[in-house]
């Protein structure tokens, strides 16, 4: 830096050249003053810029502290707003709507239930299926949402569906049984019709059952091999060969009128396995064999035929199948007039 | 806390009731049915069809007239119709009905067998004066038969 002080800008020197320096003592000492004065200008300028500079940086990385800091702030806002959102349902409870429960003939029943649970104080959040609304996104929405008891409103049919989505999502399932066909699950679980399920609801008696799993399929009640010859691989120890009747595999029984079906446990751990003797055609033949009755909690099929079971009354096609049993893998409602 | 402590006490409750229902459920293989493997079970058994391997029940074990078991037996009592080719051990009582056949060596604390009953093989009881003897008979049968055998 001192350099450049003692440097006289070359237009100045050619200037002090051209003339002779007795005779311009006086204009060379101005020249060299403003020269001079030139350059201290120069450098105050360049530290002020300096300066300057220094400061917008200061600004800026002040700035970029505010930035930050606000960002901090706004993705802590956001948080806390997230966190209030799953804090909306401040309810435990969630309420499912069939889908065939929409129009006027249910409101009035709809609203008398609505108001029973609002005054036991376990009211919550009420979807209404519809063709555009998943029964698992639902479900799956609200255990996000911190909610841990569903409670669905409907038939057989729904409650099946849901079942299977609240063994999967390890949810606690409620049943209110209205509209829809038959109630044989909550005749089963001892939950009566319309506004009465509510206080089974209010006395929250639960209870854990098991689930079947085909091929890691849930299943509920049963599954039935009809007219098929095919071996039960049982427990990996024992092999059974059907005699060609009818096979049914039961987890829970849903049809607790029929007296021919042995009582069935869902909680003993155990699949019960009922083989039926083939049928025989005849007028004279009418001798009565008995059907046979096991136990087991894992049960292979294969089969290089493929073959029909019915999964809770639905139709699949097998080749090999593996069935196994969650112990206690669903939370239950139940009234304690239950048949389970 | 207090209604914590109530539900699973229910649970216990049913638990238990649930168990002495699953006992007392009985195991059937039917006539026309097989099967094949090592039969295992905690309740009771009734055979009316055909089981080749071991049968074992904690219970009581009842074999048919048309059933056919090709393997040993094991049961705490068991009454007997059928065919059964293999050893049979019981612990308590073992009744033979006249359409029974038996081919193995049977071991029961009480034996009943009735007339027209077919039984071939040894047959060792036990004996409450002298425990002691049953399990030293035994042992000199087992090296009896060893020599027996060289």
């Amino acid at each position: 830096m001192p350099a450049k002080k003692t440097k006289i800008p070359k237009k100045i020197e050619k200037k002090s050249a051209a003339y002779p320096q007795k005779k311009l003592d006086k204009k060379s000492v101005s020249v060299k003053k403003a020269a001079s004065s030139i350059v201290e200008e120069k450098s105050l300028v360049k530290k002020k810029i300096k300066r300057k500079v220094r400061s917008i940086d200061d600004l800026l990385d002040k700035k970029n502290i505010k930035k930050r800091i606000k960002k901090n702030i706004a993705e802590e806002l956001l948080k806390s707003k997230k966190n209030l959102k799953a804090k909306i349902y401040t309810s435990p409870y969630a309420y499912i709507y069939a889908e065939y429960l929409r129009g006027a003939k249910y409101e009035k029943q709809l609203r008398t239930i609505e108001n029973r649970l609002t005054d036991l104080g376990i009211s919550g959040r009420v979807h209404r299926l519809s063709q555009f609304k998943n029964l698992k996104e639902l479900i799956e929405e609200d255990t996000r949402r911190g909610i841990n008891t569903i409670v669905v409103v409907g038939g057989d049919d729904i409650i099946k569906e849901s079942i299977r989505v609240a063994a999967e999502l390890d949810v606690t399932l409620g049943i209110i049984p209205l509209g829809g066909g038959g109630y044989h699950i909550a005749e089963a679980l001892g939950i009566p019709e319309g506004v009465s399920a509510c206080e089974i609801l209010s006395q929250r008696i639960i209870d854990k059952i098991d689930i079947g799993k085909i091929n890691g399929k849930p299943f509920v009640s049963r599954l039935y091999i009809s007219n098929q010859r095919v071996p039960l691989f049982c427990n990996k120890k024992y092999e059974v060969m059907s005699p060609g009747g009818d096979v049914a595999i039961y987890n829970l029984n849903l049809n607790t009128e029929d007296k021919t079906i042995p009582k069935i446990n869902p909680k003993d751990g155990q699949l019960e396995i009922l083989v039926k003797p083939k049928k025989k055609l005849g007028i004279f033949k009418k001798e009565k064999s008995q059907e046979s009755l096991f136990f087991a909690n894992r049960i292979d099929i294969k089969s290089g035929i493929a073959f029909s079971i019915f999964v809770d009354g639905i139709k699949n096609f097998y080749k090999e199948v593996e069935i196994k049993l969650v112990l206690q893998g669903l939370r239950l409602i139940v009234g304690k007039g239950r048949k389970i | 806390m207090f209604k914590k402590e109530s539900k699973e006490g229910l649970e216990d409750y049913y638990s238990e009731e649930d168990q002495d229902d699953r006992d007392l459920q009985d195991t059937i293989i039917a006539q026309g049915v097989k099967v094949e493997g090592d039969f295992n079970s905690k309740g009771n058994v009734v055979i009316e069809g055909v089981v080749l391997g071991s049968v074992k029940t904690n219970n009581n074990l009842q074999v048919g007239e048309k059933a056919k078991i090709t393997a040993s037996v094991s049961a705490h009592d068991a009454y007997v119709a059928g065919i059964i080719e293999g050893n049979v051990k019981i612990k308590e009582k073992l009744e033979l009905s006249p359409t029974s056949r038996i081919y193995g060596d049977i071991e029961a604390k009480t034996l009943v067998i009735t007339a027209g009953a077919l039984f071939n093989g040894k047959c060792s009881m036990f004996d409450p004066d002298n425990p002691k003897e049953n399990k030293t008979s035994k042992k000199l049968k087992k090296e009896e038969d060893a020599s027996e055998e060289n």
